[in-house]
């Protein structure tokens, strides 16, 4: 009787197990996010966030922080089925949806928006909704956001009596640079006028969208380099080096060339299309805080420049959405974004959050802000993306450049061979 | 009946000796086994399945993966841009190789001899290949570097130059080869040398003082001794070193890729560089394979030649 009356109790206990882990999972969110800034702190965040969501929902929040080392391939795995968090910090959104094929991987949330975030485009940055904005579905929320800004010398602007709010178009790019540029007694320049990129691409990128080009047609398969503003930029680009000769020739030729560190040792005045700088500064050169200037792109026919994104999105692999939903709702509330893109050293693309003394009194972010509005994100729309942008020779963007800024072939030459090149790419690796 | 004694009693020897042998052989194949297991796992097999995916169209963006056969040995082979790559390999693989050779042996030359000294700069001359490649070329791209070079400072200041000289920029021809070639070639040379270095100086290092002593009596002066004592006695060593380091060089990767980055222009761009483009940019690895599979053609054609070499040698 006694064994009876144990199994019986042993079972009971057994299935209130299963009911008990039943409820827990339906109340139950796993999140992942890659690591930004100090580990410590983001831990802190992160369980403080968790904990506070907890106590409001009930639900619980399973964290993990993803080194970045591994960031492509675990996001690659979610998105050819592996196990997925419900939440997760991702990039790439076009080609990983792609990839996930409605199946795997991020999944839309325009649905839940409604509900879940009602004020979602009246709140962001509208240049952010584009990185998560594809094919008519949205894909995620945006929550720090890095456009390329124009960065300038204040002090070689003031010692050459240029009014830096003048400096706004491609003409005024050439006039500026021309007076910024200085040689010595032998020629040899000791500071130019105008410097690059290091990213030959998203260099590019900048240049042909703000004279009106575009990369690849609207069903991303065709390339449409080699049209009328492309070969403007392109020309442009050429001019400002062998025309002109305010910009350097060593740019993308010679692999010791840095614009950064020339930009630092003050070897270079503007750069119109800079990548953030301002963790390097403050670590290498903070006595330049005061006198780099950081404002939006220049204009050609449209004003533009390059943007990235990394977004919170939901994956198909997520049980319960509701719950899902309520996470990614919470990590959308103003103070939220804010503290995530603080941790991150980030620009938070969340208006609201903008406000705060955090970058209104930065050096850096006060200018970049003024970039914003001017973003435009490319999300690598097609698996040949990687290939087309790779920054070393044999690449069609990166061969353009160089064929054109060192005058080896002609710039429309230049672009019809990259026009070609990059189509091959398009046909070989998507067909 | 004696003799049918003596057969029995030799076919009992023979049948233990051959026992004895069976389980000697039996107990070498297992002690050999697990050595075999891991190179058959860790070797044979992925030389094998890179043979077998050079003859797929094995593509990681396409669900299929077709046969091609010969399909993408053609392709390379059409494609000048692989052929001029190739060039670029052997050419970068001779000179380096040859040159690190040259260097090696006459510092090992230098350093034959016990000196308190001589152990110093021993241990000194190991420092380029026991430091890793990574800081080696980062420091050597400072070095190199058009604006905050040493040498360029050092040469300018000096008066010798009036414009910074572009190591790793300038296209214009030395020799037959750009500068950011010589400078690349400048680094594998001195990265590599140390190697020779020590397998020459221990082959030195088997010679018998009487030789030297012998030649000297007979009048024979440095350059005599040199080609009749000291390569002579060297060359297997020698040959063997620079064989292998022939195949090193042929698969190097390294200082290229991040001394310039295979540029300008592609100039400096080798094999390994567009293998790795292959398969991880384009995410063609039955292509990436087939070149592959041609290095490694390229590389145990070396290596037969050496084996043939040797061969005649001992015949000789």
């Amino acid at each position: 009787m006694k064994k009876v009356t144990m199994l019986c109790i042993v079972c009971v206990a057994v299935l209130c197990m299963f009911g008990a882990n039943e409820t827990y999972a339906a109340k139950k969110v796993t999140f992942s996010m890659m690591n930004y800034g100090d580990f410590a702190q983001q831990d802190a965040l992160l369980a403080g966030l968790a904990e506070e969501f907890e106590q409001e929902t009930g639900i619980e929040v399973e964290y993990e922080v993803i080194n970045w080392s591994q960031a492509r391939e675990k996001i690659t795995m979610w998105h050819l089925g592996g196990d997925a968090p419900d939440v997760t910090d991702m990039f790439w959104s076009y080609t990983f949806s792609d990839m996930g094929n409605g199946e795997f991987g991020t999944r839309p949330i325009e649905e839940y928006l409604d509900q879940y975030i009602p004020d979602f485009k009246e709140r962001w940055v509208g240049s952010s909704l584009g990185d998560v904005t594809y094919k008519g579905h949205v894909y995620g929320i945006p929550w720090r956001i890095d456009v390329r800004p124009m960065m300038y010398r204040k002090d070689f602007f003031e010692e050459a009596g240029l009014d830096p709010e003048g400096l706004k178009t491609w003409d005024d790019l050439v006039e500026y640079g021309q007076k910024l540029t200085i040689k010595d007694d032998n020629g040899n320049v000791t500071r130019w006028g105008v410097g690059f990129h290091d990213d030959p691409a998203q260099f590019f990128y900048s240049w042909l969208w703000q004279a009106g080009g575009a990369f690849l047609d609207d069903t991303y398969t065709q390339a449409t380099l080699d049209t009328e503003a492309g070969k403007k930029a392109l020309q442009f680009i050429a001019d400002l080096v062998l025309k002109y000769q305010i910009a350097s020739p060593d740019n993308w030729v010679d692999a010791s060339y840095d614009p950064y560190a020339e930009f630092a040792a003050g070897k270079i005045a503007i750069l119109p299309s800079a990548s953030s700088q301002r963790n390097f500064i403050e670590q290498n050169a903070p006595q330049l805080q005061d006198v780099v200037g950081v404002t939006a792109p220049l204009k050609d026919e449209q004003q533009q420049s390059f943007q990235g994104a990394g977004y919170f999105g939901l994956t198909y692999q997520a049980e319960d959405v509701d719950a899902a939903m309520q996470w990614l709702a919470f990590l959308a509330r103003t103070e939220n974004m804010l503290s995530l893109a603080k941790l991150a050293s980030a620009i938070s693309p969340c208006k609201p959050s903008l406000e705060d003394p955090f970058y209104q009194d930065d050096w850096w972010f006060s200018g970049h802000i003024k970039a914003l509005p001017y973003g435009r994100t490319t999300q690598h729309p097609t698996p040949a993306w990687g290939a087309i942008t790779n920054a070393k020779p044999g690449s069609p963007i990166y061969d353009m450049l160089v064929d054109a800024i060192t005058g080896s072939k002609s710039a429309d030459d230049a672009i019809a061979a990259a026009q070609a090149q990059m189509q091959e790419l398009l046909e070989t690796m998507t067909e | 009946m004696y003799e049918a004694m003596k057969n029995i009693s030799a076919n009992a020897r023979n049948a233990g000796r051959s026992s004895l042998e069976k389980s000697e052989n039996i107990f070498a194949m297992v002690m050999i086994a697990p050595a075999l297991v891991i190179l058959l796992l860790l070797v044979v097999y992925p030389i094998m399945s890179g043979i077998r995916l050079s003859l797929f169209d094995y593509n990681l963006l396409k669900p299929k993966h077709s046969f091609l056969g010969l399909g993408n040995f053609i392709e390379l082979l059409k494609d000048k841009r692989f052929l001029f790559i190739i060039w670029n390999t052997v050419i970068f693989a001779v000179i380096a190789n040859t040159a690190s050779t040259i260097i090696g042996l006459f510092a090992a030359i230098l350093l034959n001899n016990s000196g308190k000294l001589t152990r110093v700069l021993r241990g000194l001359g190991y420092l380029p290949w026991i430091t890793p490649s990574v800081v080696v070329v980062f420091v050597w791209g400072w070095i190199f570097s058009k604006n905050f070079s040493p040498i360029n400072a050092l040469l300018m200041q000096t008066g010798l130059i009036q414009t910074p000289l572009g190591f790793l920029g300038n296209t214009g021809t030395f020799l037959g080869l750009t500068m950011p070639a010589w400078s690349v070639l400048f680094v594998r040379t001195w990265f590599s040398f140390p190697f020779k270095m020590t397998m020459l100086l221990a082959a030195l290092q088997s010679i018998p003082k009487e030789q030297y002593e012998a030649a000297r009596i007979d009048g024979a002066n440095v350059t005599h001794i040199f080609w009749h004592i000291i390569i002579p006695w060297i060359l297997p060593v020698l040959m063997i070193t620079y064989s292998i380091s022939m195949i090193w060089n042929l698969t190097h990767f390294e200082v290229n890729a991040l001394l310039t980055n295979g540029g300008p222009r592609g100039l400096t761009t080798i094999i390994t560089m567009f293998i790795t483009e292959k398969a991880f940019v384009h995410y063609r690895m039955g292509l990436a394979s087939a070149a592959g599979v041609l290095v490694m053609i390229l590389a145990s054609i070396i290596g037969i030649g050496y084996i043939l070499a040797i061969r005649k040698g001992e015949q000789a």
